[in-house]
């Protein structure tokens, strides 16, 4: 391995990411070069510095009103998720209702079917439209 | 009842609320200074980690219970400093050059809880780093990622962080040579 390629392993050395055989050739590197040991110093001393930083609180009161948000998005959320689900159940069960009751003549069902699939095509293509109108949002599908 | 069975929705599933509170307390101060560390201002800072934290809860069920919380919630969180970012640099592209821009001040040691002079040295060496460069150092040395987790937050290789972080630790040991 040249010489530049050693130094080059230093940073990953400090940090502990070397194969053992790249530790043991930085290792050799460090007790043979003043310079790479000079060099190694310099590296452990900035990290210990940047590792010794704290930084500026949170503006006052904003962390709590963090969690005040958040403890009212949680709930809501799971009231839609209820909400949501309980409104396809009872619409599933409507239109079976109406599909299966023998009361209603045929005639009549074809009319509010006919009804009810276009007001369900139009929702679903105003929906589509507000949907497309969307600004993209690159973290949706977000898996890391 | 047969036509029920049939029916699949596929209904996001909220966080369970005593994990993500958990979660909540045990991120929010790293969040908030991540943020800071990355855009240079507390009320931006504060934004993005409350965005970050609804949109952990919007995509909950996108999230793999096998691999750990933190990098993909810095993954989020960084992605929307980045598209703040962003539209910091467009604004400033649309405003005459003579106007500060007063939604984006400048980073600067001010940032730092401490007024030691080397570490405001330091600080301020991070900061006159390209963004990816000083990503990584903030990432390694302020938050204690592995490479690996590096890598999952930014989407790059493992040897991209592993030549960015060296590279940007060669610049900044050069700019402070005389105070290391």
């Amino acid at each position: 391995m040249p010489e530049d390629k050693v130094e080059q392993l230093l940073s990953a050395y400090l940090d502990g990411e070397l194969t053992q055989a790249d530790q043991q050739r930085v290792r050799i590197r460090l007790e043979d070069s003043d310079e790479t040991r000079q060099q190694y110093g310099e590296l452990m001393k900035l990290r210990e510095v940047t590792e010794s930083m704290s930084f500026a609180p949170p503006p006052e009161g904003r962390m709590e009103e963090l969690e005040q948000r958040l403890s009212v998005q949680t709930p809501r959320r799971l009231g839609w998720v209820f909400f949501l689900l309980g409104a396809i159940a009872l619409a599933a069960m409507a239109v079976i209702t109406f599909a299966t009751s023998p009361d209603i003549p045929p005639w009549r069902k074809l009319a509010i079917s006919g009804v009810g699939m276009g007001f369900a095509l139009l929702l679903a293509s105003v929906a589509r439209q507000r949907w497309l109108e969307l600004p993209h949002d690159r973290y949706r599908g977000v898996r890391k | 009842m047969a036509v029920l069975s049939q029916v699949s929705v596929d209904v996001p599933v909220a966080a369970p609320i005593d994990e993500f509170n958990l979660l909540v307390k045990e991120y929010r101060l790293r969040a908030f200074h991540f943020a800071l560390q990355l855009v240079g201002n507390r009320e931006d800072a504060m934004d993005l980690t409350q965005e970050a934290f609804l949109k952990v809860h919007r995509n909950w069920h996108r999230r793999d219970p096998n691999r750990p919380f933190a990098p993909w919630f810095y993954a989020i969180l960084r992605n929307q400093a980045i598209d703040l970012l962003r539209k910091r640099s467009s604004r400033r592209e649309d405003s005459p050059e003579d106007l500060p821009d007063p939604a984006s001040p400048k980073p600067g040691p001010d940032l730092l809880a401490e007024k030691d002079e080397l570490k405001q040295k330091v600080w301020l060496a991070i900061d006159q780093l390209s963004p990816p460069q000083r990503e990584v150092v903030v990432l390694r040395d302020l938050h204690g990622f592995t490479y690996k987790e590096i890598a999952e937050i930014t989407g790059d290789a493992v040897s991209t962080v592993n030549s960015r972080l060296h590279d940007a630790r060669e610049i900044l040991r050069r700019k402070l040579r005389g105070y290391l």
